[in-house]
């Protein structure tokens, strides 16, 4: 500790007294102003004796601003509580929501967006997330986040009525936000368009009716269509390329018809409700269709003709059934033919064995 | 046979006299056979019915696309082309396709009605009957099997310009692949179209609602038939091709007011959906008709209201859009419906831009638009990537019509235009060798080079271990603008760069000719995408976050130095980050007007 001689008009200078006096008081004055510096480091490096505000501020620049959202967290969580001691309610909630935040952030565990919600849901407004100044509207955070949770549920279930409910929820709630930046999105890591909230409402749009397809393509093909061409539609305005070209693909399947050649009934979707099947096909049998008016559809593969599924799976089932008849009577002769056999070749061994235990004998 | 065929081959045996086809011993020992079956035919309420039709249902048919052959106006006329799609054919064929494929209709329809097991005379009950169970089953399946594959060309877009046909991939172009042939398509549907649209199905179709299906069946035929005809026509950029291009967008026009009329009362949501259809082939035709004009004409043409008009016919398709989008038929019709038109209007839209450039930077000195668009083609090479889609394109004419703009003092941009940094710092940059003796420098040119400017809030962080802590910061972050990969610095705190940048940016101004202006070819969406790429690989400024403002245009220099061994260029810029930047700039003439680009 350096001690400085500095004046100060408190006692008349000139004396000896006085200027021990004046250094004394100088240094002490000094010492003081140290101690004090120390005592706020050793508060700003542990956060020990800090108020509310000041444990607020702490939680930004030992934890937001260096990227601990850890941390963050916690000394929001503290924060808030001082506030309730010092029934500051309106902080207090503002702290809760930022630990909360700052904690989904940190984990990324979309299984806890409920939790934020609920809180953000009671605030107006709340700081920028990294920032602590900038402050955004909690309504367009809530959607985003209840739309992610949405989009994190239809990922867990397997029905895929209930996929489409829950991603069409959250594409109505994600339209609402126009083409405002998404907050969470990003940080997150999911597939899908991250950046603009309307283009990633045409991805849950086109996911839910994918599988509104999914759901329909057994009753009504007719309805599948009309989901896939939308999902088609929105995958294109949501600029995912790969899975418009995969909806496009089942679309072509779904949207065929053909008449069945056996029951002449018309069906919709290939490979769903008719197929293929081979059969020895010539041009005379095309020739005729054409002349009688007929769905000459059912003859444009070469070798083959066009089953509806009952009639295919009929004549296939029948078939097993009466293979399964033809095996099971090849097995009956052949273990009868075999164990006739093993009868004779036992004989004979038993014999053989006779014969050579006589021919021991006579030496 | 009905006595209309009989009077029509009377009246045909005059002319083919005439024409030498066959000898009066011939033409009089016919006639004398077929006036004598007129007089003894007796009158079936089914011919009378077809007799009643007007003459103009059985005009000649085109042999390569169905549409109406044109009427011959010589009499001596052998041959005639048709107008919808370019094919030359004898008219001789023609009638005789005609007549083998209205033979085939004849007979079909008498099989038909014996197989329904009703008598010669067919009253009005029984030709419902047979339309519904026999006619119409067997009509529907026959055009959804022949048309299945080319469904999905419906809807595509109608309309292009020569500009999109250089990108990898654009709508237009994925439904030209997409679009049929038109003889393969011809040879699927010529005898069901004869079988609709011949007089004697007609009477069948009793009341409005099977009137409106029969059309509505005539539609999804020949819509597939013109619309080949308009992709294939105005592909070729002609004047023929637009012609023909505007003819069957016309032809097809016509059969959607037909349809949208004849179904108003039986299917009203079918109705709306053929109006809003027509909307957008009425601005299609007339994108096509202007298109035709500005590539056709070298001066003397006024310019602007060329420009309201097509901006006009986009606004009509983004209206049919929506329109088809509340018709309230189903969505396979109408989502991929609407997309085809709003992809039609944005095409027209940018059509509309490149008028406006041409506006700004040709037509007074006379160029003509063809010629203008090659040289924008030539500017679009340059710098276009394989993944450089409709809407980098878009981006690129919207950035070039605001470029241009300000470059005729015509739109204000941010401007920093200060360069008395210029001449101390190529002072201090130039070289001194025992050798090659000091360099001598000299300020080639000055130019303006376009940043997107964002604002930038991120955190600043200080101290280690225990005593880590970090506070909130902000600053400018600019993204070059002049290339597709381009570079990026950030300004922080209050450089005289970032004050003057944001001066700018509250008062715009226009650039002239003071100095030479690149030009910006990076879209917001792509810009904003990099820099948030780049915060997020930036161990100081991840997690901060970017608002975008507009672009900027930043003074640089291009100076050369000059010593005894060689010279070389440097292009220099006011920011300690970027001193000297690897900038190489090519000029490009746009009518009176020089486009700067960088590579």
């Amino acid at each position: 500790m350096k001690l400085v001689a500095v004046s100060i008009n408190t006692r008349p200078s000139g004396t000896a007294s006085s200027l021990i006096w004046d250094v004394s008081f100088t240094g002490r004055g000094k010492f003081i102003s140290l101690l004090d510096k120390m005592k706020q480091n050793i508060r700003d490096t542990t956060g020990y004796g800090l108020n509310a505000q000041d444990q607020y501020q702490r939680a930004y620049q030992k934890g937001v601003f260096i990227k601990d959202y850890n941390a963050a967290a916690e000394n929001f969580n503290k924060a808030f509580e001082r506030f309730l001691q010092e029934n500051n309610a309106e902080m207090a909630q503002r702290s809760r929501a930022n630990s909360a935040l700052y904690l989904f952030i940190n984990s990324k565990n979309l299984a806890s967006i409920s939790d934020v919600v609920a809180i953000l849901e009671s605030l107006q407004e709340i700081e920028r997330i990294g920032s602590d100044k900038e402050m955004v509207r909690t309504a367009p955070l809530v959607k985003e986040l209840k739309a992610l949770q949405l989009e994190h549920q239809a990922d867990q279930i397997e029905s895929s009525g209930e996929k489409k409910q829950a991603y069409a929820q959250a594409s109505d709630l994600l339209i609402t936000l126009g083409m405002e930046p998404l907050s969470f999105a990003d940080m997150l890591g999911i597939s899908g368009p991250t950046d603009k909230a309307l283009l990633r409402a045409y991805y849950d749009g086109a996911l839910s009716d994918y599988y509104g397809a999914l759901t329909e393509v057994g009753v009504s093909p007719a309805r599948a269509h009309d989901y896939l061409q939308k999902s088609a539609v929105r995958f294109r305005q949501a600029g995912v390329s790969d899975w418009s070209s995969k909806v496009e693909s089942y679309m072509d399947q779904v949207k065929t018809k053909r008449h069945c050649w056996l029951c002449g009934r018309e069906m919709q979707g290939r490979n769903i409700f008719y197929q293929y099947y081979p059969a020895n096909t010539e041009q005379y049998h095309k020739k005729l269709i054409e002349t009688s008016g007929g769905d000459t559809g059912m003859l444009d593969t070469e070798g083959s003709v066009t089953l509806c599924t009952v009639c295919g799976s009929a004549i296939e089932k029948q078939a097993d059934i009466y293979a399964m008849k033809r095996a099971s009577e090849v097995r009956e002769w052949v273990t009868q033919s075999l164990q006739s056999h093993q009868e004779a070749l036992t004989d004979h061994a038993r014999r053989l064995q006779l014969l050579e235990n006589l021919a021991h004998s006579h030496k | 046979m009905g006595r209309s065929d009989i009077q029509q081959i009377l009246d045909g045996l005059d002319r083919r006299l005439a024409l030498g086809e066959i000898d009066l011993g011939t033409y009089q020992s016919l006639k004398s056979k077929f006036a004598t079956q007129l007089v003894e035919t007796t009158e079936q309420p089914l011919e009378a019915a077809v007799e009643a039709m007007p003459v103009d249902a059985v005009a000649l048919r085109c042999p390569g696309c169905m549409a109406p052959l044109p009427v011959p106006q010589d009499k001596f006329q052998t041959s005639v082309t048709c107008e919808y799609c370019g094919g030359s054919f004898a008219l001789k064929i023609a009638s005789e396709e005609m007549e083998r494929l209205r033979d085939d209709v004849r007979r079909w329809i008498s099989e038909t009605a014996t197989k329904a097991g009703t008598s010669s005379i067919i009253d009005e009950a029984s030709r419902q009957f047979i339309f519904h169970n026999k006619i119409w089953p067997q009509l529907t399946v026959t055009v959804d099997r022949a048309v299945e594959f080319y469904q999905a060309t419906r809807y595509m877009p109608l309309f292009t310009f020569p500009i999109l046909a250089n990108l990898e991939s654009s709508p237009f172009n994925d439904a030209l692949l997409l679009t049929p042939d038109i003889t393969s398509l011809v040879d699927r549907l010529k005898s069901v179209v004869a079988q609709i649209q011949s007089p004697e199905l007609a009477p069948f179709a009793i009341n409005d609602r099977e009137k409106s299906d029969l059309l509505a069946l005539e539609v999804n035929c020949m819509e597939v038939v013109h619309f080949s005809n308009v992709r294939f026509s105005l592909a070729m950029f002609t004047t023929d091709g637009f012609e023909r291009a505007r003819t069957n967008l016309h032809a097809v026009g016509g059969l959607y007011s037909a349809a949208a009329e004849t179904s108003a009362v039986v299917d009203a949501a079918y109705g709306k959906l053929m109006l809003a259809q027509s909307t957008r082939l009425s601005a299609d035709e007339k994108a096509v008709e202007i298109l035709a004009k500005l590539m056709s004409q070298s001066e003397g043409v006024l310019i602007e209201p060329m420009v309201i008009e097509l901006e006009n016919a986009a606004r009509n398709c983004e209206k049919a859009a929506s329109d088809i989008e509340s018709s309230g038929r189903e969505p396979k019709e109408t989502a991929p419906a609407s997309e085809g038109c709003r992809n039609d209007a944005q095409v027209i839209q940018m059509l509309a831009d490149c008028t406006r450039i041409y506006s700004q930077c040709a037509v007074e000195s006379g160029e003509g638009f063809a010629s203008f668009l090659g040289m924008l083609e030539l500017a679009i090479d340059k710098v276009k990537t394989p993944e450089s889609d409709i809407n980098w394109l878009k981006s690129f004419l919207s950035n070039l019509r605001r470029h241009m703009g300000a470059v005729v003092s015509e739109i204000e941009v941010p401007v920093v235009s200060d360069f008395s940094w210029v001449e101390p710092l190529a002072a201090a940059s130039v070289r001194r060798s025992l050798f090659s003796g000091n360099e001598t420098y000299d300020v080639k040119d000055r130019l303006l080079l376009p940043f997107w400017m964002a604002e930038m809030h991120f955190s600043e962080q200080k101290g280690s271990w225990i005593f880590k802590k970090g506070q909130s910061a902000k600053g400018l972050m600019f993204m070059d603008a002049t290339k597709q990969i381009g570079t990026c610095f950030i300004l922080l705190g209050d450089s005289q760069l970032a004050e003057q940048s944001l001066r700018a940016c509250e008062s715009p101004g226009v650039i002239g000719q003071s100095a030479l202006a690149v030009m910006p070819i990076v879209s917001a969406d792509i810009a904003l995408k990099r820099m948030k790429t780049f915060i997020d690989g930036s161990e100081q400024y991840r997690g901060g976050f970017v608002k975008m403002v507009d672009i900027v245009y930043l003074p640089s220099a291009i100076v050369r130095y000059v010593n005894r061994k060689g010279e070389r260029d440097e292009v220099f810029m006011p920011i300690i980050e970027m001193r000297s930047i690897p900038v190489s700039i090519n000029r490009l003439k746009l009518g009176t007007q020089e486009i700067v680009l960088a590579s």
